[in-house]
């Protein structure tokens, strides 16, 4: 049997669900004629499907050797990336297989991007769980520290046989050890203002009257600038473009606006046909700067 | 999540946490997303001054693509040459002119301008013939746009 033909066979066996009866089919192509890419793709897919992380990317690895422009190559080494926890090396290989599925214009829907999204957005996380372990283990050190600095002083005072000034050094490290301690809890809030604004609007939605002074909450922290939102969603945008007004839109909103409400600016109302959207690239890079650097935007 | 009760959610929040002045979310009653109330006080200086009314906002599933539902209501409508009776309001950028761009902020800030700007306190010229032969829902009237200077 000819390579194409176990190829055949593997594809129905793969939509078939038979993942690993399909594999057999694509290795066996793979013997055939080992310089064609699709057979590793195929047989990668497969291993994504029975979760085999591993041996999805070696299958990749091998097909990007006789075709480096393989979307689906990167694209599956990027999702097993993403499954491994190794999130910066997933980065590189979504972002080159959403370039090249744009360049061979491969219709993959919001995939691609939408697998690239939960990367950074994993990314993040795990930084962020990183940094609270980080500053909780200093925290237990500094707080260790002043314990061992308050015995040596209590001990010295002991040999001067100055007794009574004991209440008076216990009281100068606890008062340290509380400056310490609200200067952590102090990071720690900041952290959690984004949440306390979800909390908030929960809040509210649910019917309950709540007072709050608005001065307690520093929203700067953890909200989008509005010059990274879209005029129509009010929010972060995904494909900016710009109207000959100079005003930025999302590209999905502006063209459901022109569809539905009618063909002019939304904000200036000068007339404006689909055809005059430009993207907007440099808009597009600050806000992936931005999605990089607050990882929590993913699900704002 | 429908991305209209995305937008919508933001919207209280925007309204909750720093409201146009002069206007307030009513939160007590607020039962869903879907439907809130908005209180509207009277400016210093104009004629409604010391008035306060109440603002009913309604969103169907198109929104932002289609206008919100807004009308005054409760005993007290205020007594205005574009205003009905039965609290429907004469504003164009509630229906034809409604675009996108305009939130439940810019449509409070309208209103209010409207309300600032009135010289006579009276209703429209048709208002009798208006609120007997009117739907429930305002969007449904084909307005009659007569002038702008109010």
């Amino acid at each position: 049997m000819a390579a194409m033909q176990y190829k055949l066979e593997g594809n129905r066996l793969f939509s078939q669900k038979k993942y690993e009866e399909a594999i057999k089919q694509y290795s066996k192509a793979i013997n055939k004629n080992g310089s064609t890419a699709v057979f590793y793709t195929n047989r990668a897919l497969c291993n994504l499907k029975l979760q085999r992380w591993k041996e999805v990317i070696s299958d990749c690895r091998l097909a990007l050797d006789h075709d480096t422009q393989s979307v689906k190559g990167h694209f599956f080494i990027g999702q097993s990336d993403v499954e491994l926890d190794r999130f910066d090396d997933a980065i590189v290989h979504l972002t080159k297989a959403h370039e090249l599925a744009k360049q061979q214009k491969l219709n993959f829907g919001d995939d691609i991007a939408a697998t690239l999204r939960s990367a950074r957005k994993k990314k993040w996380e795990k930084a962020e769980r990183e940094r609270i372990r980080e500053e909780i283990e200093l925290q237990t050190y500094l707080n260790d520290l002043i314990n061992k600095d308050k015995k040596r002083e209590l001990e010295e005072r002991r040999k001067l046989e100055e007794d009574a000034s004991k209440d008076e050094v216990e009281k100068k490290f606890e008062k340290r050890k509380e400056e310490l301690n609200s200067l952590f809890a102090q990071i720690d809030e900041r952290r959690k203002v984004g949440d306390v604004i979800i909390t908030l609007l929960l809040f509210v939605c649910s019917n309950y009257y709540i007072t709050f002074d608005s001065d307690d909450i520093t929203i700067q922290k953890r909200d989008v600038p509005d010059y990274l939102c879209g005029k129509i969603s009010f929010e972060i945008m995904k494909d900016p473009v710009i109207t000959p007004s100079g005003i930025t839109y999302d590209r999905k909103d502006i063209e459901e606006h022109l569809q539905r409400v009618g063909h002019f600016d939304p904000v200036t109302r000068h007339e404006l046909k689909l055809t005059q959207l430009i993207p907007n690239l440099a808009m597009k890079e600050a806000i992936s700067h931005f999605v990089e650097d607050n990882g929590w935007v993913e699900d704002y | 999540m429908a991305f209209s009760q995305k937008r919508i959610q933001k919207e209280i929040l925007t309204m909750t946490t720093s409201p146009p002045p002069g206007t307030r979310l009513v939160t007590e009653t607020m039962q869903t997303t879907k439907e809130f109330l908005v209180e509207v006080h009277g400016a210093q200086g104009t004629l409604f001054a010391g008035e306060q009314f109440k603002l009913l906002f309604k969103f169907g599933d198109r929104y932002p693509f289609e206008s919100p539902q807004v009308m005054f209501v409760g005993d007290h409508i205020p007594e205005h040459p574009h205003v009905y009776s039965n609290g429907h309001i004469c504003l164009s950028i509630l229906t034809d002119d409604w675009s996108p761009a305009l939130s439940v902020e810019s449509v409070c800030l309208s209103i209010l301008s409207m309300l600032s700007s009135c010289t006579e306190k009276k209703r429209p010229p048709d208002n009798a013939f208006y609120i007997r032969t009117c739907s429930s829902n305002p969007k449904d009237t084909r307005w009659w746009y007569h002038d702008d200077k109010v």
